[in-house]
C-alpha cells in the first residue's frame, strides 16, 4: 500500500514537471512567471490567452487521454484475461476511427465531436472481436489475432473511404494519426465528464475485478455476477476509448505500456492499479507530447499517436518477447479447414484457367476507351492495358503463393505479408523513395520498397528467431513492426503536401500505369521462385504435421522452414513493390485453395496461384470501370471483397477443433 | 547388424536435467517396455532415442552410428517412432496420412509407388481402419485416430518402432487388439519394439524386456518377472501393493492397496 502510494507520488511529481516542460514547448518562447501568471492571474495578454486557449487545452487533453487509454487498458487486459489487450490491439481503435471518417464523409458538415460514431464504431469492434476470439475459450492470443486481422479491415476500409472522398476526408488525417493539438475547451470539455465517469465506476468495480481474476469458475461460486461485470467492465472500457479516440484520434500502445510498467512494479489490486495506470498513462502520452515537439520545430507537427507507437512498438516486442517465452512453442500441425466435398483436381485447374481467360478478355475489352478510333484502341491495349492486366494476374500469382507458404511454415494460416509486418515495410520504403529520392521513378520507388519489404522482414525474423519462429511472436512481433512503419509513413504523409495522393494511391495499392518492365521482374520471379516452391511443397506436406512427426518421416524441418520462409519473403517483397500494399490475397486464396483441394501443398500451390491471379486481376477490373472516368485502386477493390469473407473465415475456424 | 543404444546419455530442457548419464541397450527383435512415474522421462527418453530431441551430453547410437550424424531421411527408413498425443491438422484424410508414413521412400516426384501402396493397404488392414480410410482424421473417435496414427508408423515399415504410450484413449479392447498386433509384429516379422505403457499389468504380460525409470536413472531392468516386484512398485511409484500370478499367462499382477479402503473396511484385513 504505501509502495503504492509511493509509485502515484511519484508519477504525479514527473507528470507536473512534465506539464511544465510541454507548455513551454511551442513557436513562442514563454517564462515559468508567464505561465504561473496565465493560470492565476489572467490579464487578458496575448501571452495569457496562449496559454490559456491553446497550450493548457493541449496539455489536459493529453493528461485525460493518457489516463483514460490507460485505465481502458487495464480493464481489457484484466476482464479479457490477455494481457495483450488494448483498444489499439483489440481494432477498437481502427473500428472507432473507420466509424469517425465514414460519418465526416457523408456529413461533412458536422462541426461538433463525433463521440456517437466514434462509441459506435468501438461497440462493433469489441464485440466483433469478442466473438472472434471466443474460440477454444478467451484464448489471449486468438483474441489478439483476430484484433490485429479486425484493425487490417478496418483500416483498409478507412483508407478506401479517404481515397474515394479525398475533399470530406482531407482534414480528419492529422487527427486519425493522433494528435493532441488543441485550440479551444471544447475538447476537454467534452471528454472530462466522460473520463470521471469512466474511472469512478471502474473504480467501483474493482473488488469484483479482483475476484474475477481468480478465475469463471471461483468468482461464480463466490456469488459474483462473472458475466454482468465482464460486459460492464468492457463497456466502461469501450466508453473510455471512444470519448478520447473522438478527440485526439487512434492513439496506440498508451493502454498497454502503462499497466504493464504498473504491474512490473508490483501493483496488485485492481483499484491501486486502475489509480496507477491513470497517472503513469497520462505521464506517458504528456511526455510523448513533449518530446514529438521537441524533435520538431516550426510548423512542423509530429502526430502524438505515430510517436507513441515508435516507443510503444518496442515494447510491444518485448512483451511478446516475454510472454513468448512461457507459451512454449507448438509442435502441433497446422490447423486448417477444407470442404467437405474435394473437386477433382484437373477439373478444378482447367475450370479457374477458364475463368482467368474469360476475365483477361473482358478486361482487355473494357475499360472505357471504347469510343475511341480502333487504331488508338490497339494502341491503348497492346501499350497500357495489357500490361497492367498481366501485372494484375501475376502480382495476384506471386501474392497468394508468398501468404501459402508462410502460413504453413509459421504453422498459422492468419499468417499473411500484410499481417506478418512485410507489407508495411515495403510501404515505408516506397514512400521514403518518394519523398526523399529526387526525381524517383517507378522503378527506384519499386527497388526501395522492396528494400523495405526485405528489412522488415528481417527485423521480425531475427528478433523471433530466439522463439524458434513461435508464430505467436511473429505476428506479435509483425504488429509492432507494421505499428512503427505506419507511425514513419504517417509523419511523412502529414508533414509533406507534394505527392500525397501519389502515395496514398501507392499504399492502397495501384495495378494503374504498370508497364512490361513489372510483368517481366513478377514473371522472373515466378518462373525462378515458383518451380522451388513446387519441390519444397513435397516436403511441407509433412512440415504441416508439426515438428515431431515431420522429423520422425524424415523431413530437415528447419532447413525447409528457413527455405521456405526465404521463399515467401523474396515473393512477398517483389510482389507488393510492384503493386503496393495489396493486402488479403495472400489470406484468401490458399484458403480458398485448401476449401477447394483439401490439404495436398502441390495441388494447393497451384489452385492458390491461380486464384490469386484471378483475384487481383477481377478487382483490377471492377476498379477500373465501376467509377469511369475515375479508379479505385485494386488492392481496395481485394479488401471490399475480401474483408467479409475473411471475417467469415475467422469466425469460422474459430470453431474448428484440433 | 541392427541395434539402438544410448550412451552415457543426459537428457533434458533448458537448464533442468531429467535424464542423468544413463547408458541403455535395447534388445533386439523383443518388446521393451519402460515405465515409471508420471514426469519421470519416459517421453523424452524414447524422444531423444527417436532424435526428436538433442541429448545434453552422450550420443544415441543406431546400428553403431551416432544418430546425430546420420541423414534424417536415412533414419526414418530404419526407426519409427508415435509421439505422445500427436496433434494434427483437421482437413487431412485417414488414407492421407496413413501415407505420409510412407514419405521417405519417395523421391521429389512425390508419387507413390505399388510397394507404398501395398504397405499402406495392409498398415490399415493391420489396425483395422481400411473401412475408415476416406473419413476426415478430425470425424474420428480418440480411439480411432491413435489406430490411425499407429498405422502411419507401420506404413514407414522400420525394424524398429518406438511407441509413446500406444494405448491411451482406446477402450479396453482396442488396447488388447492394438497390443495383439505390436506383439505379432514382433514374433512374425522381428521388429523391435520400445514403448511406453502405463498398464503394469499388461506391460508384465506382453514385454519381454522392463525398464523402469526413477531419479533420473534407470532403476532397474530385466524380465517382468525381475521388474514387477513388490518393493519396486513402493519404491517407484511409491505404493504398496500386492503382487500375484496372472491367472491366464502367468506373469506377474498387481494388485494395489487402497489407503482408504484399508483403513475402514474389515474384509481388507483378510489378505
Ligand atoms: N518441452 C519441455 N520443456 C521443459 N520441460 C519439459 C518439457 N517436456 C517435458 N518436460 C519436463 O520433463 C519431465 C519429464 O517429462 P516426460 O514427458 O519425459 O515425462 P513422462 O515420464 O513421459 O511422463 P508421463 O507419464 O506423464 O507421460 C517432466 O518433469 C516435464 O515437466
Ligand atoms: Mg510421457
Amino acid at each position: 500500500m504505501l509502495m503504492n502510494k509511493r509509485i502515484v507520488v511519484l508519477g504525479l511529481v514527473i507528470l507536473a514537471v512534465l506539464s511544465l516542460i510541454h507548455i513551454k514547448q511551442g513557436s513562442v518562447d514563454l517564462s515559468v512567471r508567464t505561465i504561473v501568471g496565465a493560470i492565476f492571474k489572467y490579464d487578458q495578454s496575448v501571452e495569457h490567452d496562449l496559454i490559456r486557449d491553446l497550450r493548457l487545452p493541449r496539455l489536459v487533453i493529453g493528461i485525460i487521454a493518457g489516463g483514460s487509454l490507460a485505465i481502458s487498458g487495464v480493464l481489457f487486459q484484466s476482464l479479457m484475461r490477455n494481457p495483450l489487450a488494448s483498444a489499439s490491439t483489440l481494432g477498437v481503435s481502427a473500428g472507432s476511427y473507420f466509424s469517425v471518417v465514414l460519418f465526416s464523409v457523408f456529413f461533412s458538415g458536422f462541426r461538433g465531436i463525433p463521440f456517437f460514431p466514434a462509441l459506435v464504431g468501438a461497440l462493433i469492434a469489441a464485440i466483433v472481436v469478442l466473438i472472434l476470439g471466443r474460440g477454444r475459450g478467451a484464448d489471449p492470443v486468438r483474441m489478439t489475432l483476430a484484433g490485429v486481422a479486425l484493425s487490417l479491415v478496418f483500416s483498409s476500409m478507412t483508407s478506401a473511404l479517404q481515397l474515394l472522398f479525398e475533399h470530406e476526408s482531407k482534414g480528419l488525417f492529422l487527427w486519425g494519426a493522433g494528435s493532441l493539438v488543441q485550440n479551444s475547451w471544447r475538447g476537454v470539455k467534452f471528454a472530462l465528464p466522460l473520463v470521471l465517469v469512466c474511472l469512478a465506476f471502474s473504480l467501483i468495480i474493482s473488488r469484483k475485478i479482483d475476484i474475477m481474476q481468480l478465475g469463471d469458475d471461483t468468482a461464480s461460486s463466490l456469488g459474483l455476477n462473472v458475466v454482468l461485470y465482464r460486459y460492464i467492465g468492457i463497456g466502461i472500457g469501450i466508453l473510455a476509448t471512444s470519448s478520447v479516440v473522438a478527440v485526439v484520434g487512434p492513439i496506440a500502445f498508451v493502454g498497454i505500456v502503462a499497466p504493464h510498467i504498473v504491474k512490473r512494479l508490483g501493483v496488485k489490486k485492481t483499484r491501486e492499479i486502475l489509480v496507477s495506470s491513470f497517472v503513469l498513462g497520462a505521464v506517458v502520452l504528456v511526455g510523448a507530447d513533449a518530446l514529438a515537439r521537441a524533435f520538431t520545430s516550426g510548423s512542423y507537427e509530429l502526430p502524438v499517436g505515430a510517436f507513441t507507437a515508435i516507443i510503444g512498438g518496442p515494447w510491444l516486442i518485448y512483451l511478446a518477447f516475454k510472454t513468448g517465452k512461457n507459451m512454449g512453442n507448438s509442435s502441433y500441425g497446422l490447423l486448417v479447414q477444407t470442404g467437405k466435398k474435394r473437386l477433382a483436381y484437373k477439373a478444378l485447374v482447367i475450370g479457374l484457367c477458364l475463368v482467368i481467360l474469360l476475365v483477361f478478355v473482358l478486361s482487355l475489352g473494357n475499360g472505357g476507351s471504347s469510343f475511341l478510333r480502333s487504331a488508338t484502341r490497339d494502341f491503348v491495349i497492346a501499350r497500357i492495358r495489357l500490361p497492367r492486366i498481366v501485372t494484375a494476374l501475376l502480382a495476384g500469382i506471386v501474392l497468394a503463393i508468398s501468404g501459402f507458404l508462410l502460413q504453413t511454415v509459421l504453422n498459422n494460416t492468419l499468417a499473411d505479408p500484410s499481417t506478418l509486418g512485410v507489407t508495411p515495410g515495403a510501404a515505408l520504403g516506397a514512400l521514403v523513395a518518394i519523398y526523399f529520392l529526387k526525381g524517383s521513378t517507378s522503378l527506384t520507388i519499386s527497388i526501395s520498397a522492396f528494400i523495405g519489404a526485405l528489412a522488415a522482414a528481417a527485423v521480425i525474423f531475427i528478433i523471433s528467431k530466439r522463439s524458434k519462429y513461435n508464430p505467436i511472436m511473429l505476428i506479435l512481433v509483425g504488429m509492432a513492426v507494421t505499428a512503427i512503419c505506419d507511425a514513419a509513413v504517417n509523419i511523412i504523409v502529414i508533414n509533406t503536401t507534394v505527392g500525397k495522393s501519389a502515395s496514398l494511391v501507392w499504399l492502397a495499392g495501384s495495378t494503374y500505369g504498370r508497364n512490361w518492365t513489372n510483368v517481366m521482374t513478377l514473371l522472373v520471379a515466378i518462373l525462378t521462385l515458383g518451380p522451388i516452391a513446387w519441390l519444397l511443397c513435397r516436403n511441407l506436406d509433412a512440415v504441416m504435421l508439426g515438428q515431431d512427426i515431420a522429423t520422425a518421416i524424415g523431413t530437415n524441418v528447419q532447413r525447409i522452414r528457413l527455405l521456405s520462409s526465404l521463399v515467401g519473403i523474396l515473393l512477398a517483397a517483389i510482389g507488393v513493390a510492384t503493386v503496393g500494399t495489396v493486402g488479403f490475397i495472400g489470406l484468401l486464396a490458399p484458403h480458398m485453395a485448401r476449401f477447394l483441394t483439401g490439404i495436398k501443398h502441390r495441388k494447393n500451390l497451384v489452385v492458390t496461384g491461380l486464384l490469386g491471379g484471378l483475384l487481383l486481376m477481377t478487382a483490377d477490373l471492377i476498379g477500373r470501370v465501376v467509377i469511369y472516368p475515375s479508379e479505385i485502386p485494386s488492392g481496395l477493390v481485394v479488401s471490399i471483397i475480401g474483408a467479409p469473407y475473411f471475417l467469415w473465415l475467422l469466425y469460422s475456424t474459430s470453431k474448428l477443433k484440433r | 547388424m541392427k541395434n539402438i543404444r544410448g550412451s552415457k546419455l543426459t537428457l533434458g530442457y533448458e537448464n533442468t536435467v531429467i535424464i542423468d548419464g544413463v547408458s541403455i541397450e535395447f534388445p533386439m527383435n523383443k518388446i521393451t517396455i519402460l515405465i515409471g512415474a508420471n514426469g519421470c522421462g519416459k517421453s523424452t527418453m524414447v524422444r531423444s532415442f527417436a532424435r526428436l530431441l538433442k541429448p545434453m551430453e552422450g550420443q544415441v547410437l543406431l546400428n553403431g552410428r551416432n544418430i546425430s550424424t546420420m541423414v534424417n531421411k536415412d533414419i526414418s527408413k530404419e526407426l519409427a517412432i508415435l509421439p505422445q498425443n500427436p496433434i494434427v491438422a483437421g482437413g487431412i484424410t485417414v488414407k492421407e496420412l496413413v501415407e505420409m508414413g510412407r514419405f521417405p521412400y519417395q523421391n521429389w516426384q512425390n508419387k507413390l509407388k505399388a510397394e507404398d501402396k501395398e504397405m499402406v493397404e495392409k498398415a490399415l488392414k493391420d489396425t483395422n481402419m481400411l473401412e475408415f480410410k476416406d473419413r476426415r482424421l478430425d470425424s474420428l473417435s480418440g480411439g480411432q485416430k491413435q489406430r490411425v496414427w499407429i498405422a502411419m508408423v507401420l506404413a514407414q515399415g522400420t525394424d524398429i518402432i518406438l511407441l509413446d504410450e500406444p494405448t491411451t484413449f482406446l477402450d479396453v479392447t482396442y488396447q488388447i487388439e492394438i497390443l495383439d498386433l505390436i506383439y505379432k509384429l514382433n514374433r512374425e516379422e522381428g521388429k523391435t519394439i520400445v514403448m511406453v505403457l502405463h498398464d503394469l499389468n499388461l506391460s508384465s504380460r506382453y514385454a519381454d524386456h522392463m525398464i523402469a525409470l526413477k531419479d533420473k536413472r534407470v532403476y532397474r531392468q530385466g524380465t517382468p518377472d525381475q521388474v514387477v516386484t513388490k518393493d519396486l512398485i513402493k519404491d517407484v511409484f511409491g505404493m504398496d501393493c500386492e503382487i500375484i500370478k496372472d491367472p491366464l499367462y502367468k506373469t506377474p499382477m498387481l494388485v494395489p492397496y487402497s489407503q482408504a479402503i484399508w483403513s475402514s473396511s474389515p474384509a481388507s484385513q483378510a489378505i
